[in-house]
């Protein structure tokens, strides 16, 4: 069974391609949204999910989120007594997506197609492969996000022979893709992106600007506090989507906090934001060669794109409203499980076919001579053109500056620049050249291949001698090699993980502790509400627990519907 | 063109509709995911398929169909009429999808009207006027109009060629972040680098003539802004480069070294030595004169014309110091002074300051020429390559025919050192090893070599008598001309046999 997974920065997701389509499961609390949040608790247990996230605000040094943003670097984060990549939190997301597609399916899920976002690098779609590896899965594909999304909207009977553009405003990156449908076929034009650009973002800005009015610094705050106002700043953000104005009125530590924003204030701090997204979106709409006339729909997904910013920004910049009958939250899980039954070759899906292009333009470094025999350094030579149609490969042959050279050093880069200065170095190879021929005799045939799931493969051959060099991508670093893989494999399965069964009750503890911290009030009565709670547990009868489940987490919607 | 239609099975008259249907129906045999090569091939088609039918339509119906309705002012009208006519030459298809294409929301207009052709010129005035890049990036991106994709396309379009046409005087940061807003610097935005790095040196060099831009142009050049000998100097260089090109003018600033230099130096950082970039007030035959003049290490006209000055000028001071010192010691001898006697040979020895200097400029110009690199397009080639073993026979045959010894010497020691420098100067760079320049001392050492060598003939007559010593420098010049020669053996046979 080959599942499809939306590994979210904020959310993740996991379906199939069942008898009616794509389907998606809920997790152990019954959602079918889990928060891409892992915290650890006392005993080194760890946690995934929403209990994860109400611990991010009870135990925030802990807890940890946002980790898609740093796929592909090589930065830790310490939760407990250990430390671990974005890569290692991501697998264990996916593991619990797991336990809960096998818990639906009752089968093993061995294989899986997860969405990245289209502007995602090499290195970030190697991290993505390397997550799950390190989650005991094989990546079978992975799929741009707007691509996805637009499956899941194509195929909802869409008619045919129409162009539209996907606007995906994730929590933390930013894609755009137009596409077109005709026959079944799915063809990306062009896609643009933003790899630091989402909801998380807006968050940001609404926190700076509170703290900057109510005159609080933010070293001041307890890693508890901030946790707490974040929370209240993500309430008021979804409050600000669909009234005019939005209020804060509580107490964080020592703090009396009463802030009011509107939206017309909100618009304005979040001008920068909108600014960044307008190239991207311009790119695109030049890329594929199109006025804005030319496109039918404008689709909205990602949960970021609820906010009304969005459809003004589109109205300005395309004269027109879009289009949002698709679930934000989750056109693209369910674009990932149509590409899951595609890659199954289901036979309700033997006449859809998709191709797709590869985002970024990559190239080696050149140097030219000009008429007067000045030498230019460091210009950039793109042998894959972005927006171009994957897979592909393409040739080019170079040659050496001067005679008599001994070697030539290729430098694979990735961006849009004329100057590689201002491009992204991906990697290095070094051909030895025959030293006793002139220059013109000395020429090198560099082939780049750039596959389908987004990979890019470097050789050169000389000319004059027959040996081919291959460039191997996966020796930079921030990137996780073969061996690391497998011991970091080896530590990920000593962790202990909450059984399934278990989860409900440590998600209602970690909400009884988050409204614990939130409310000054009901402190004694949660205190209290907590320890009878733990005794049930220790009781380990079945029954009880259940019961007691119940009538708790009513108890906490009550109090958390007073407040 | 014609693989491409019987590769999709279509003849060259189908329509949009029918080429993507074939389409659609072989990419089911050849996915992508499975037949990469056959479908990069059949997707090349498709697409070389489809722009053979777009540019066919837009010749057909050259105004564009998507023409907007007459209902307002005639320039905005003529404006969007571009616009579209670009559009359609642009874009794959546009009419595809029929006359009335399918658009949830037509009614919607957000932007109004606006002309292009207005909105350019303003940001052009903006760009021109604004020395910080800051408040220019904000200016532009608070300009409602251009928040519209299509009204900013069409902009960004024209503002390229506007600039191309008359370039305007911005600042590289300025140019920088308008380029940056309208995303015409990255590579796919068409436009050649090249050309791109051209304009932004002419609009960069109109900025620093302007006057109130001479302290950045003097910080450029590093020269002390603050300093007013030098602010005067470069207002000299400046005014001196906008007046055309008469020996008069050259001679003064030529016999003051850094004064040349200087100039050089502000011309370079002008135009880089593109001379027709140079902004308008600025003559070109005269910017090019000082800049050929100042570059070392080969030699052109204006060098030589700037050296024989210089030469001309030495000899003068020599002669008038000569003159005085003959006087003087006279005076302080108290003999009678006999001027013509003095005068003759002040003159004598200035007269010798010259034939020195056209020495060393043949001498520097045959250097260059021998060491110009061998796949130098240039009609002379055999010549330049023969030329050394052309000389070593010249002086075989004058010593043993002739039986001039002591001229086929005089000759032969130049010919060794140009071998040499040949060899030398025409290997690869090496890594790590910076070259020293030994051009410039090289003559004196070869005189000093012959001066010795004659000294040697005449003194130890019996001694160099026995010793061959023509036969052991022609061979070794011959070596040197040879090892060079087999080095460059490639492209030898390959202009023997035309490719």
């Amino acid at each position: 069974m080959i599942v499809g997974i939306d590994l979210g920065t904020t959310h993740s997701l996991i379906g199939c391609y069942g008898e009616s389509g794509p389907r998606l499961f809920r997790n152990a609390l019954g959602e079918y949204l889990t928060p891409s949040v892992v915290s650890v608790d006392d005993h080194g247990h760890v946690i995934v999910g929403d209990a994860a996230r109400d611990r991010l605000v009870s135990h925030p040094e802990l807890s940890v989120a946002s980790f898609k943003r740093w796929m592909g670097t090589a930065r830790e984060t310490r939760l407990g007594d250990r430390s671990f990549r974005a890569e290692e939190l991501s697998a264990l997301v996916l593991r619990s997506l797991l336990s809960d597609a096998e818990a639906a399916l009752g089968e093993t899920v061995e294989e899986a197609v997860i969405s990245v976002p289209a502007y995602f690098s090499n290195a970030q779609r190697n991290a993505t492969r390397a997550a799950g590896e390190l989650a005991g899965i094989r990546v079978e594909r992975l799929i741009n996000e707007p691509t996805a999304a637009s499956l899941a909207y194509g195929l909802q009977g869409n008619p045919d022979g129409s162009r539209f553009l996907v606007f995906d405003l994730g929590g933390g990156t930013f894609d755009v893709s137009i596409l077109e449908m005709f026959e079944g076929i799915v063809e990306v034009h062009a896609s643009a992106g933003d790899n630091y650009l989402g909801g998380e973002d807006f968050l940001e800005l609404l926190q700076t600007a509170c703290l900057v009015d109510l005159k609080i610094r933010a070293s001041d705050l307890s890693p508890v506090e901030l946790a707490l106002l974040r929370r209240r700043m993500e309430i008021m953000k979804r409050e600000l989507s669909q009234q005019t104005e939005a209020r804060l009125e509580c107490r964080i530590g020592s703090y009396e906090l009463d802030w009011t924003i509107d939206q017309e204030r909100f618009q304005h701090l979040a001008e920068p934001l909108l600014q960044r997204m307008r190239a991207p979106l311009e790119r695109a709409m030049r890329d594929a060669r199109l006025r804005p006339e030319q496109l039918q729909e404008i689709v909205l997904v990602g949960g970021a794109s609820r906010t009304p910013l969005v459809a003004r920004l589109i109205a300005r910049m395309f004269g027109r409203l879009p289009l949002r009958h698709v679930n934000p939250d989750e056109a693209i899980a369910l674009g990932a499980c149509v590409a899951a039954g595609l890659k199954s070759r289901d036979a309700k899906l033997e006449e859809v076919i998709l191709t797709d292009v590869c985002p970024y333009t990559m190239g080696i470094e050149v140097a030219q001579r000009d008429a007067q025999g000045q030498t230019l350094n460091g210009l950039f030579s793109p042998m894959i053109q972005r927006n171009s149609a994957v897979p592909i490969s393409r040739e080019g042959t170079y040659g050496p500056m001067s005679d008599f050279q001994p070697k030539l050093v290729l430098k694979v880069y990735q961006g849009e620049n004329p100057m590689v200065a201002n491009n992204i170095l991906l990697g290095e190879l070094e051909i030895p050249l025959n030293p006793k021929l002139p220059a013109t005799a000395n020429q090198v045939v560099v082939r780049f291949t750039y596959d389908i799931n987004g990979l890019l493969q470097v050789e050169a051959t000389p000319q004059a001698g027959g040996t081919r060099y291959e460039l191997v991508l996966e020796q930079n670093p921030g990137m996780l090699g073969e061996h690391e893989i497998r011991t970091r494999l080896a530590a990920l399965s000593q962790l202990k993980i909450h059984p399934r069964s278990k989860q409900e009750n440590v998600a209602l503890l970690a909400r009884a502790e988050r409204l614990f911290e939130e409310n000054l009030s009901a402190r004694q009565l949660l205190q209290q509400w907590i320890v009878q709670f733990r005794q049930s547990l220790d009781s380990q009868d079945e029954q009880i627990i259940r019961e007691h489940r119940t009538s708790f987490g009513q108890a906490m919607d009550q109090l958390e519907a007073t407040l | 063109m014609n693989w491409a239609f019987s590769l999709l099975g279509v003849s060259s008259d189908t329509d949009v509709a029918g080429v993507k249907k074939a389409y659609a129906r072989l990419l089911r045999s050849t996915r992508p995911d499975e037949d990469a090569e056959g479908f990069q091939r059949l997707h090349a088609a498709y697409q070389l398929v489809l722009a053979q039918l777009s540019s066919r339509e837009a010749q057909a119906a050259p105004s564009g169909r998507g023409n907007p309705p007459p209902a307002t002012a005639a320039p905005t009208v003529r404006a969007l009429d571009v616009r579209a006519s670009l559009a359609s030459e642009r874009t794959t298809a546009s009419s595809e999808t029929g006359p009335t294409p399918l658009m949830p929301v037509p009614s919607v207009k957000t932007t109004p009207l606006v002309n292009p052709q207005e909105l350019l010129g303003r940001v052009i005035q903006q760009a021109a006027g604004s020395d910080d890049e800051r408040t220019f990036s904000r200016w532009l991106s608070a300009q409602l109009e251009l928040w519209s994709i299509g009204v900013k396309q069409q902009t960004g379009q024209m503002l390229l060629q506007q600039l191309f046409r008359e370039p305007q005087p911005i600042g590289t940061a300025c140019l920088d972040a308008l380029l940056q807003f309208f995303d015409l610097q990255q590579l796919t935005s068409g436009v050649n680098p090249v050309a791109l790095a051209r304009l932004r040196q002419r609009q960069l060099a109109l900025w620093y003539v302007l006057p109130e831009n001479h302290r950045a142009l003097a910080r450029h050049l590093n020269l002390p802004t603050n300093r007013l000998p030098e602010r005067k100097a470069l207002q000299a260089s400046l005014d001196l480069l906008r007046s055309p090109l008469r020996w008069q003018r050259v001679l003064w600033p030529a016999i003051r070294r850094h004064r040349t230099a200087m100039i050089a130096r502000l011309i370079h950082s002008l135009c880089s030595g593109q001379f027709a970039d140079l902004p308008a007030p600025i003559d070109q035959h005269h910017a090019a004169f000082w800049y050929r003049a100042a570059q070392l290490g080969q030699i052109s006209w204006p060098r030589f014309a700037i050296g024989s000055v210089r030469a001309t000028f030495l000899a003068l001071i020599v002669m008038v110091s000569m003159v005085l010192m003959t006087t003087l010691t006279s005076l302080a001898g108290g003999s009678e002074l006999n001027w013509y006697a003095s005068l003759g040979v002040a003159a004598t020895m200035a007269a010798g300051v010259l034939p020195v200097w056209l020495v060393y400029a043949a001498w520097m110009w045959l250097d260059h020429w021998q060491s110009l690199p061998e796949p130098h397009p240039s009609k002379d080639a055999w010549l330049r390559r023969m030329l050394i073993p052309a000389l070593c026979t010249i002086c075989v045959v004058l010593d043993h025919l002739a039986k001039l010894q002591v001229l086929a010497i005089c000759i032969m020691i130049p010919t060794l050192l140009l071998a040499l420098r040949r060899y030398n100067r025409r290997s690869p760079p090496k890594p790590g090893k910076r070259k020293a320049s030994r051009g410039a001392s090289l003559p004196g050492v070869g005189f000093l070599l012959i001066m010795l060598a004659n000294a040697a003939s005449h003194l130890g007559h019996d001694f160099f008598d026995d010793v061959p010593l023509l036969a052991i420098i022609t061979t070794v010049t011959l070596c040197v001309w040879f090892a060079d020669m087999w080095r460059y053996r490639l492209y030898l046979t390959r202009s023997r046999t035309p490719s």
